[in-house]
């Protein structure tokens, strides 16, 4: 199914337009055969019907009076009729009279059983023609027709339909071929355009618009997208360009942020050593020292020369003024 | 077989063109002459009917009682009396037939003969369309034509 979709445009809209046309010859070319076969077929029947009751009347006399010479001379006549193959006449008793068969006939004359039907074989037209005289049925006489010159008109006749139909649908491709043009070419133009667009991301132009039917819409559609489209890239180019600012100014902050932190981290490190000199120095400092804090002055730190002085653990005083009632 | 044929010749010839034949209910066969044939017709008409009237067949050796028979036999009597028989006849609805060579010439409508050992029949055909019958054409399509 995949293929389907590579293929152009173009030639979906002329393969579309040369399968309906095929279809829709073929349907005519089947229907047109089968009419003319059935209608000629029953003409050709009824041709030979007429021929069958001619002769049949011509027999008429010869069969009631037992003339089979006179039946040999119809007969004979027969061979001016290509198309017979044979002809056999029965008496009112059903039993044979007299049979004729084509000299060119291939097939052995097979004594065909009397029969009531007039109707069609493979190869041939079997007719029974009922021989009346004072309206009572004196015999029958058995007509086959070759179907050869019949067959040959209408191979002939779905020969020329074929080659009808087959000059229609090359000039059904190349109608197609030029006039898919009306379709496509808007499309292709819209096609191309959408992929210089896409290309060059030049939101600015637009695509000349055409009368106004879908395509038209289409194209003032698109014209209209596009200049969303460029509207929003202008949107977002300033916004970037702002951004860019902002990125740059907040670049320029967080350096001097860094460079603060920086003094920061070595203050704090100063601090740390000042304050780990310092600890070091009231820790092993020969006198008591109390630190406190706040309006209660609650003990923060007590060194252990205090401790060691008074006697006093840093949780067992509260604060300074209890300490010293 | 002649007596077949004859029988034939009632379904192509029609008489119904004279009024005296729709009248009467009979249908007279007369043999003219001494032949055999009169007997072998009886026996093969027997119990039939033609055109749906009865078969009456007789046989006369004088021409005033022949009267006025659908069909007349004609045997193999002499020309002078020939002669006389079909002035008897002449524009009379009455079907002559006869089995004696010449008589066709003479004005006989219908005349068997032997050919190749089989039956077969002459027209006259002017006779035909002077005596006050018809005849169905198909009839000259198996017979010899005499003008």
């Amino acid at each position: 199914m995949s293929y389907k979709r590579t293929i152009s445009i173009k030639n979906k809209l002329i393969g579309i337009i040369f399968f309906i046309s095929l279809i829709s010859f073929g349907v005519i070319y089947i229907t047109t055969i089968i009419r003319k076969i059935n209608l000629e077929k029953e003409e050709f029947a009824k041709d030979y019907a007429i021929t069958t009751k001619l002769i049949a009347s011509y027999c008429i006399v010869p069969l009631d009076f037992g003339f089979n010479e006179e039946i040999d001379k119809i007969f004979e006549n027969l061979k001016t009729q290509p198309n017979i193959l044979s002809a056999c006449l029965y008496n009112s008793e059903g039993k044979i009279f007299s049979c004729y068969q084509k000299e060119s006939s291939a097939q052995k004359l097979e004594i065909p059983k009397r029969n009531e039907n007039t109707y069609f074989t493979a190869n041939s037209l079997i007719i029974y023609e009922p021989l009346f005289q004072n309206n009572k049925e004196i015999g029958k006489l058995y007509m086959q027709i070759s179907l050869d010159s019949f067959n040959s008109e209408i191979s002939l006749f779905k020969r020329e339909i074929l080659l009808t139909i087959s000059l229609q649908l090359i000039l059904v491709y190349f109608l197609a071929y030029f006039l898919q043009r009306i379709i496509t070419n808007p499309i292709l133009k819209l096609h191309n355009f959408a992929l210089e667009i896409g290309k060059n991301h030049d939101y600015s132009k637009r695509i000349a618009t055409i009368p106004f039917d879908e395509i038209g819409i289409l194209y003032s559609s698109f014209n209209s997208m596009i200049e969303t489209v460029e509207m929003r890239e202008q949107q977002i180019n300033k916004d970037k360009l702002a951004l860019k600012e902002k990125n740059e100014e907040y670049l320029a902050i967080n350096e001097e942020l860094q460079e603060k932190n920086a003094e920061l981290l070595q203050a704090k490190k100063v601090a740390t050593e000042n304050e780990k000199k310092f600890k070091s120095m009231i820790d092993t400092s020969p006198l008591a020292i109390y630190m406190s804090n706040g309006i209660e002055q609650k003990a923060e730190y007590i060194n252990p020369t205090f401790i060691k002085l008074f006697g006093y653990e840093p949780e067992e005083i509260s604060d300074i003024f209890e300490w010293f009632n | 077989m002649m007596a077949i044929f004859i029988h034939k010749f009632t379904d192509y010839v029609d008489w119904s063109i004279n009024s005296d034949f729709y009248n009467s209910k009979q249908f007279t066969i007369t043999f003219f002459g001494k032949t055999s044939l009169e007997n072998k017709l009886k026996i093969y008409l027997k119990s039939e009917k033609i055109q749906n009237k009865t078969i009456k067949i007789n046989q006369v050796f004088e021409i005033d009682n022949i009267q006025n028979p659908e069909i007349l036999f004609i045997s193999n009597i002499p020309q002078e009396q020939l002669i006389k028989v079909l002035e008897y006849t002449k524009n009379k609805p009455i079907l002559t037939i006869s089995e004696s060579e010449g008589f066709g010439k003479k004005g006989v409508l219908i005349n068997f003969f032997t050919f190749q050992n089989t039956l077969r029949f002459e027209i006259n055909k002017n006779g035909v369309e002077k005596a006050n019958i018809k005849t169905n054409s198909y009839l000259y399509r198996v017979a010899k034509i005499i003008e």
